[in-house]
């Protein structure tokens, strides 16, 4: 089996069984990664293309001898930041400040924290959705993605510790917002939370 | 960063109050070295008996705040452990205590631990079939169909006996082994040529014919595409010897044979693409002696 960097010489020489064959290969990585960044099957989709038709445009800018896999999640994570961004001008979706969750205090540690998997991943998306942008990167890349912290640090071009501090960073506040969820959840309606 | 820059922020670091730079680089630097870690935990033990400055709140206000920065009390501090957690990074005795008597910590600390399981629920996908067709098009462009293929055969009039042998072998997945029947009644026809037959009806059904045979062609499976298109190639090189073989026996004629015409007929009967008038051959045969098959 050829290998990824193989594959991308040969397609520089126009092989279009190579293209293929290399699209193959990480379709499904990169359409779960857009999926993640972006929280929307549809989109996702037209996201993952975007990067393939991206990786063929700039399929001469990547250099033998390189790991192309860190060139080419370096280059899916640029696009799906962009897209994050144009989203947000878009739609104007707002961040919940972490302060807001500080310190909850309402009575959960009473109620069930078993949720079943459906419930889980309702809450989590819902969850990943109030992450501003670098910690929304951080859980993706880090935690769903499954990279290494010298591969996010490769990827994004920072250090070993910032990536750390972010992930850390990221996971409270990712774990605030799906406390506030579960709170949402079990709380009577009409309750204050007092 | 190293031990002594460590020692030196250990007081900022407990309290939380290092900017993002640095903080990161105390977290990394007091996972690798022990001696730091035992350091900080061992800042976080100790306690000020007396307040060394002076201040305007009371000294019970001002004891208890100092109490809660270095026993480990610090919620910022415990929260970055507790993040860490799946990664492998140790929670120690005076932060476990804090835990347990801190709600929010607690219930953070539970949410955190139970990460990986909601990382589990979120949804994989997978890519549908056109997923791959679309970015391919997109890129490198259209891939030739058979239409595109027998048009081109089309500029040559030696081109409609391949094309009908093409269409012939496209057709194969549904009409069973018909390139191999055709090649044996190909091979069994007799060798002397008779006239030029008119084709122009047999073109203009075998252009409708031929553009029905290429939308399926569009909607097969690319494995089954690339078997297909083989068996083209290899008909068309056939096809070639054939035509060569047919056309040499005709020396006046020059050009397509009323054989030839019969054979290409028949092939297209075969894989339905036209109705094959059998009653019409035969009379024809009878009108025209010389037409018939097998004359010297």
């Amino acid at each position: 089996m050829k290998t990824d960097e193989e594959l991308i010489l040969e397609c520089r020489a126009g092989n279009g069984a190579s293209w293929e064959t290399l699209i193959k290969r990480h379709q499904d990585r990169i359409l779960n990664l857009a999926y993640q960044f972006t929280g929307n099957k549809e989109e996702a989709r037209d996201v993952a293309q975007d990067i393939f038709v991206r990786l063929y445009m700039k399929k001469d800018h990547y250099l033998p001898g390189k790991p192309f896999k860190t060139w080419f999640n370096s280059l899916a994570r640029n696009l799906c930041i962009d897209h994050y961004r144009r989203g947000v001008r878009d739609r104007a979706i707002v961040n919940t400040p972490v302060e807001e969750f500080v310190h909850l205090t309402a009575d959960i540690e009473t109620t069930d924290h078993r949720l079943h998997k459906r419930e889980r991943k309702e809450c989590v998306q819902s969850a990943l959705r109030t992450l501003g942008e670098i910690s929304r990167e951080a859980i993706v890349l880090k935690d769903l993605q499954g990279h290494s912290l010298e591969e996010v640090a490769e990827m994004l071009v920072i250090p070993i510790g910032t990536v750390k501090s972010r992930v850390f960073r990221a996971r409270i506040e990712l774990g605030r917002a799906i406390m506030r969820l579960q709170q949402t959840q079990t709380q009577p309606e009409g309750s204050n939370g007092l | 960063m190293d031990c002594k820059r460590f020692a030196e922020l250990v007081p900022q670091y407990l309290a939380g109050k290092l900017g993002d730079l640095d903080f990161a680089r105390m977290i990394e630097h007091e996972s690798e070295c022990e001696d730091c870690q035992q350091l900080a935990a061992a800042e976080m033990s100790e306690a000020v008996v007396e307040p060394q400055v002076e201040s305007d709140r009371a000294q019970s206000d001002w004891l208890s705040e100092t109490l809660d920065r270095t026993l480990g009390a610090d919620c910022e501090y415990i929260e970055t452990r507790l993040a860490g957690q799946i990664d492998g990074v140790k929670i120690d005795e005076m932060m476990a205590k804090h835990v347990d008597d801190c709600k929010s910590c607690r219930m953070l600390g539970r949410v955190l631990a139970e990460l990986p399981q909601y990382y589990e629920a979120f949804p994989r996908l997978k890519v549908d079939r056109a997923f791959v067709p679309e970015i391919v098009e997109r890129t490198i462009g259209r891939v030739p169909g058979i239409l595109d293929v027998v048009r081109a055969l089309l500029k040559r009039p030696e081109a409609l006996i391949e094309g009908a042998v093409a269409c012939a072998l496209i057709a194969a997945p549904f009409a069973g082994d018909l390139p191999a029947k055709l090649m044996v009644k190909i091979d069994q026809a007799p060798q002397t040529v008779i006239q030029s037959a008119h084709i122009d009806d047999l073109s203009s059904s075998l252009d409708q014919r031929i553009a029905a045979a290429n939308d399926h062609f569009a909607s097969v499976s690319t494995e089954r595409r690339q078997i297909i298109e083989q068996e083209f190639n290899d008909a068309q090189q056939w096809a070639h010897k054939k035509y060569d073989y047919i056309t040499s026996t005709d020396p006046e004629t020059g050009s397509p044979t009323a054989k030839a015409w019969q054979w290409t007929e028949r092939a297209l009967g075969r894989t339905g693409l036209i109705e094959v008038d059998k009653k019409k051959k035969t009379n024809e045969a009878n009108k025209n002696p010389d037409s018939s098959s097998g004359t010297e």
